[in-house]
């Protein structure tokens, strides 16, 4: 005979239901104003069940006043006292008193507990709603005693006149319960004010709010084990074997169990983010909109579900679409963090064979590379299962070439990325979102019939339906589900004068460098100008060893062999000893020095251990294990972590949390990938920058660009990415910077650079504007926790 | 897939079908008769598991019912096992007993002397459970609990783990020879094995769905509050009408003052009524079903102590697993058993954890669970079972 199933309600309930049982059967009670006996009784039964429940108490005593029993209510009232406060209890109180005709007494203690007006009165009273009249009527009574009638009074000793002439009649109001002291936090207090024409809607009792808890059933069925162990064991264990597994794969059917998870290298998903993965895979069925705010980690939760996607056969090719930005970034994320191998319109063969290179199954692209009209042709002739379209806000506009490329691209799954997909009005959520499921709004008619409001473009008209429409296709979570609180960060730039003869072998460098592109071929030139002048901007070290790679190219050309010499007979630079100095200000807190180029890492690591200072190394030569000790020496021995860019990637530096820029990558992303490696979830402490220029140098002018004009240092780690988007060039942010310096004269220069910060300073403003409407237009309706 | 692919070629051999490997990713087999009445395949059959099917290839995908036919084609078969442990060379028995029990038990009220140790062979029974959490949305888990049959004491995860990882690199299943069965003791029956589970179980799903529960309830509350400042903003509106009728005199300011106050314990009603629909709409309904079993004959190195308590003692056993090199949990006569704190009662030295022995929460005496399950011996009130320790 099999065992009937348990069954067990309240499983989860913590707090203990006896008091909570007869809470609800008193409240019931109170509710039903009809009911004028019987009430005590009830209340003494509840007391006998919990003698010690101060709550109970009070609402015996109420019970004790509405029956007109005001022994009993001073009695209930005594034990009350000796185990909380509460301003209910001079209600309550008060109330006996007047029952024992002493009036005077009520309006006394009335007056004493700050109970001068009605509806401080009928909100600490307990008895709810129903109870009103009868309150009143006894307030009456209190105020008959005394003819000051102290009720009409304000606050402030005035009386308030109606209309008529006439103080204000006590009004009848619900009761709100005022909480107990003992058990739950006071609310706040509420602003007296005179009750009469002049009440205001603010100084009302509000509405007393009821938790509500989820109930919880739980149902455990162990009759068949009950039985199965009575029966012989199976004694090889092959079909305990095939039966454990099929358990897993019918969890991983449903994606409740996701097989990405044991895969990802490096890192732990967050809690929203594994819960994200799996909405998208078993709600949103692989198409939605990640709108998750900045910082939150949309790229990984994409990543995920394109390598559960690829574990599970489901996703053999895969287009990623991104702004020229943030192609990097991507492949970079995808190779490290999950182990794909991505194609980027990077690679040569982009530009060599665009019909082979499209062939290729896993492929991350500049969206405005691919929408030209070469690359768009192979694309459109391809089939994808997962495309994933990151910044997809520049899909807002149906007539633009990068919105007709993504509706036209033969694909199964749809991923669209941004924190911010309504940027200025709702035709923009329409475009994203027709993407993702054509006919969700039916035509642009339609959409803007039933959901704009005639001349607000941005105000929706039917609000909760278009809501409603958009939960099947988008999730946004907030900081607030995570409880994301990062501390706040400092930066601080330091401008150096420079060793001597630095700037003089600066000046040199900018000349040799001007002059290598000055008969044209700049696209040529254009990787040996960014290394020089980046490793101009490093260390002497740096400078040296790159104008000595330059000269050794060009035998012929002694002036690159004298300005390798000039540099190399520099020496130390001016950063180096600020740096030391900055060290030394503080020297018990271990510090993260970030630098572009090996020769100044070694220089550096040489300097600061003549200075007496413990160093470790990290670079990308390190092996895996070497790079884990690197990390443990700095957490446990050294004060400086020397690192090249791929410092600390995937490892927890938390512990530290002052990064020193010694040098300025002209890649703002760069920049905000150093800052992420401190400033991430996890760190408690406050963040200190500290950025090293030397003055006159292009790092400097890049520090104004980035500083002044979209505050860089102060954005959360992601934005960055999200504004330099905004730009829409289909170069990336280095290359502006080297093309404004390359103007040929002082005042080109000075023009252009204004000109980029204006840019940016645009983007940024439409960044901040489009969050300000997102979240208003979003909130956390779209949140998978 | 190559999982769901091996998985069905192993079920088919091991169901007595001849199965081959076709390129690219594909399977022909042959099955027997019942294999294809269950799954309705004919006498041959090619099977495809990739994107690319090998031709004429039956495309099998965890989409759609496929692992529910296979479910079908094991039947009750691999419902229970069991196995004995085979261990490395590298399980020494510890060297310090003592200070390894200090750190496995700790009483508060009590203390405990070693009467003796003895290298022996235990029952662990280890039991797999699935769950299925269905709200406003649905959740899936499967997990593995496991008790000590010889002390009654519950597995934790961390020793549970390490059980299983040494039984998976064995690739080896041995049957547990007559000796060792007799020396690992009895087995326990269904109601002892229900007993002791069914707390494990209850704590088990429930940290389980915290994170899931958290979840909800964040979803709860904020539905709750667009709720609350509905009828709230209504209700000041109505209660602002009031004000102005109760000011002025006549009928008419009777009645609207009347109507008012109906109309405020309305919405008051409506309010509660609609956070029923939301308590409703979020009830969330946990199933249990057990899944399979497996009972591991596992050596360990058994500790018998004397517990004592004022004038009384009793001997308890506590077992180190050299397979998972590390002592188990202490027993418990009442709840899950987790947790390194044992309180023992003065009448019949009951070992429990903290909640075991909590005053009661409406008579406040402090009494054991275990002596009186459920219901407090001085009031007589029932209380609902704390299960965190």
């Amino acid at each position: 005979m099999p065992h009937p199933a348990i069954r067990q309600t309240g499983l989860f309930d913590l707090k203990p239901d006896v008091a909570q049982f007869w809470m609800d059967r008193l409240n019931a009670a109170f509710a039903d104003a009809s009911k004028s006996s019987g009430l005590l009784s009830l209340a003494e039964d509840a007391v006998s069940a919990c003698p010690r429940d101060a709550l109970i108490l009070l609402m015996a005593a109420t019970a004790a006043v509405l029956e007109a029993r005001p022994e009993r209510a001073f009695a209930l009232l005594k034990r009350f006292s000796l185990l909380a406060k509460s301003p209910t209890e001079h209600v309550v109180h008060a109330i006996a008193l007047s029952q024992s005709n002493r009036g005077g007494a009520a309006r006394k203690l009335l007056l004493r507990n700050n109970m001068h007006t009605w509806p401080a009165v009928v909100q600490a009273f307990p008895a709810g709603s129903g109870r009103v009249t009868w309150l009143l009527r006894q307030l009456d009574g209190i105020i008959d005693d005394d003819q000051s009638r102290y009720f009409r009074r304000s606050a402030g000793g005035k009386t308030p006149t109606t209309a008529k002439g006439k103080a204000a009649k006590v009004a009848p109001k619900t009761a709100a319960r005022k909480p107990i002291a003992a058990k739950h936090p006071p609310a706040a207090p509420q602003t007296a004010q005179p009750a009469g024409s002049e009440t205001k809607a603010s100084a009302l009792p509000p509405l007393a709010r009821i938790n509500v808890e989820i109930p919880l059933e739980l149902e455990i069925d162990l009759s068949v084990l009950s039985a199965a162990l009575a029966d012989a064991p199976e004694p090889d264990g092959g079909w305990f074997d095939l039966r454990e597994r099929l358990g897993h794969l019918s969890l991983a059917q449903g994606f409740d169990e996701l097989l990405c998870l044991p895969h990802l290298i490096g890192f732990e998903p967050l809690w929203h983010q594994v819960e994200t993965v799996r909405k998208v895979l078993k709600q949103f069925r692989g198409r939605v909109l990640l709108a998750d705010e900045v910082g939150l980690g949309k790229t990984v939760e994409a990543c995920m579900v394109l390598k559960e996607y690829a574990l599970r056969g489901m996703a053999e090719r895969t287009l990623v679409l991104t702004p020229a930005s943030l192609v990097g970034q991507w492949r970079e994320e995808l190779e490290s963090k999950f182990g794909l191998d991505f194609a980027t319109t990077y690679d040569p063969l982009s530009r060599d064979d665009p019909r082979a290179f499209w062939d290729q199954p896993h492929i991350v692209a500049s969206i405005a590379t691919a929408r030209r009209r070469e690359h768009a042709e192979c694309l459109l002739a391809r089939k994808f299962d997962l495309v994933i379209v990151d910044e997809a806000h520049h899909l807002r506009d149906r007539a633009s070439q990068g919105w007709k490329l993504v509706d036209a691209l033969n694909k199964r799954f749809l991923l669209l990325l941004s924190a911010t997909p309504v940027q200025n009005d709702l035709i923009e959520l329409y475009n994203l979102l027709t993407l993702l499921k054509p006919g969700i709004f039916k035509t642009l008619k339609e959409f803007r019939g039933a959901y704009m409001t005639p001349g607000k473009p941005r105000q929706p008209a039917n609000p909760e339906r278009l809501r409603g429409l958009m939960r099947d296709a988008m999730i946004r979570n907030t900081r607030a589900v995570v409880a994301l609180n990062l501390p706040r960060r400092h930066a601080t730039t330091i401008k150096v004068g420079g060793a001597p003869g630095e700037a003089e072998a600066y000046a040199g460098l900018v000349a040799a460098a001007r002059r290598l592109v000055s008969g044209g071929g700049v696209g040529r030139h254009r990787l040996t100008l960014n290394h020089l002048l980046s490793a101009g901007g490093s260390s002497p070290a740096a400078a040296a060893a790159a104008v000595a790679r330059v000269a050794e190219r060009h035998p012929g050309d002694k002036a690159w062999t004298a300005l390798a010499k000039l540099w190399a007979s520099v020496g130390r630079g001016g950063k180096e000893a600020a740096l030391i100095e900055l060290v030394n200000r503080n020297p018990a807190e271990k510090k993260l020095v970030f630098v572009q180029s090996r020769e100044t890492l070694q220089h550096l690591a040489e300097r600061l251990a003549e200075a007496g200072l413990t160093v470790a190394r990290f670079d990308g030569s390190l092996s895996g294990p070497e790079k884990d000790a690197a990390i443990a020496q700095f957490r446990d021995h050294a004060q400086i972590l020397l690192c090249t860019q791929s410092g600390g990637e995937g490892r927890n530096i938390q512990f530290c949390n002052t990064l020193i820029n010694f040098d300025v990558p002209w890649n703002p992303m760069a920049i905000e990938q150093r800052i992420g490696r401190i400033d991430r979830i996890g760190q408690t402490r406050e963040v200190f920058v500290f950025n090293l220029v030397t003055r006159g140098t292009l790092e400097e002018q890049v520090l104004v660009l980035l500083d002044e004009k979209i505050a860089m240092f102060e954005l959360v780690v992601g934005e960055v990415g999200a504004i330099l988007g905004s730009l829409e060039e289909d170069r990336e942010f280095p290359d502006l910077v080297l093309e404004a310096w390359l103007e040929a004269t002082e005042a080109g220069r000075a023009q252009a650079f204004e000109a980029l910060g204006l840019r940016l300073d645009e983007a940024r403003q439409q960044h901040e504007g489009a969050k300000i409407l997102d979240e208003k237009l979003f909130g956390q309706d779209f949140e998978t926790a | 897939m190559g999982a769901l692919r091996d998985f069905v070629a192993d079920l088919m051999e091991r169901d007595g079908s001849v199965v081959d490997a076709v390129e690219p990713d594909g399977l022909d087999v042959m099955p027997t008769d019942p294999a294809r009445k269950a799954l309705g395949w004919s006498e041959f059959a090619r099977l495809g598991f990739g994107a690319d099917l090998p031709h004429g290839a039956i495309p099998i995908r965890l989409e759609g019912d496929w692992l529910d036919r296979f479910g079908g084609l094991i039947g009750e078969r691999g419902r229970i096992a069991e196995r004995q442990l085979v261990l490395g060379e590298d399980s020494n028995p510890p060297g310090d007993p003592q200070r390894l029990i200090d750190r496995a038990l700790q009483l508060p009220n009590a203390v405990w002397r070693l009467a003796g140790t003895k290298p022996t062979w235990t029952r662990c029974l280890l039991l797999a459970f699935r769950y299925t959490a269905i709200s406003d949305e649905k959740r899936e888990g499967l997990f593995w609990l496991g008790i000590n049959c010889g002390t009654c004491a519950a597995l934790d995860q961390a020793l549970l783990e390490r059980m299983r990882h040494v039984l998976a690199r064995d690739p080896s299943w041995r049957t547990p020879e007559p000796g060792i069965r007799k020396l690992a003791g009895p087995a326990l029956d269904g109601p002892s094995v229900s007993k002791h589970i069914l707390p494990l179980l209850e704590q088990h799903v429930r940290s389980d769905l915290e994170p899931f529960l958290r979840a909800m309830r964040r979803r709860l509350d904020r539905d709750c509050g667009r709720v609350h400042e509905y009828h709230d903003d209504l209700r000041r509106s109505a209660l602002t009408k009031l004000s102005t009728a109760s000011l002025a005199k006549g009928d008419k300011a009777a009645t609207d003052a009347t109507r008012e106050t109906l109309r405020v314990a309305a919405i008051e009603r409506e309010y509660a009524a609609k956070l029923d629909d939301l308590r409703h709409n979020y009830a969330l309904r946990v199933t249990v079903d057990w899944v399979q079993g497996l009972t591991v004959f596992s050596p360990v190195i058994r500790y018998e102590l004397l517990i004592k308590r004022r004038k009384g003692e009793r001997l308890v056993a506590m077992d180190w697993h050299p397979a998972a090199r590390s002592m188990e949990l202490p027993p418990s006569d009442w709840g899950p058993g987790l947790g390194h704190e044992r309180v023992v009662c003065d009448d019949h030295l009951h070992l429990t954890g903290k909640a075991g022995q909590v005053p009661c929460p409406a008579c406040s005496k402090v009494w054991c669970r275990a002596c009186h399950p459920g219901t407090c011996p001085r009031c007589h009130r029932t209380t609902s079972r704390p299960l965190s320790e």
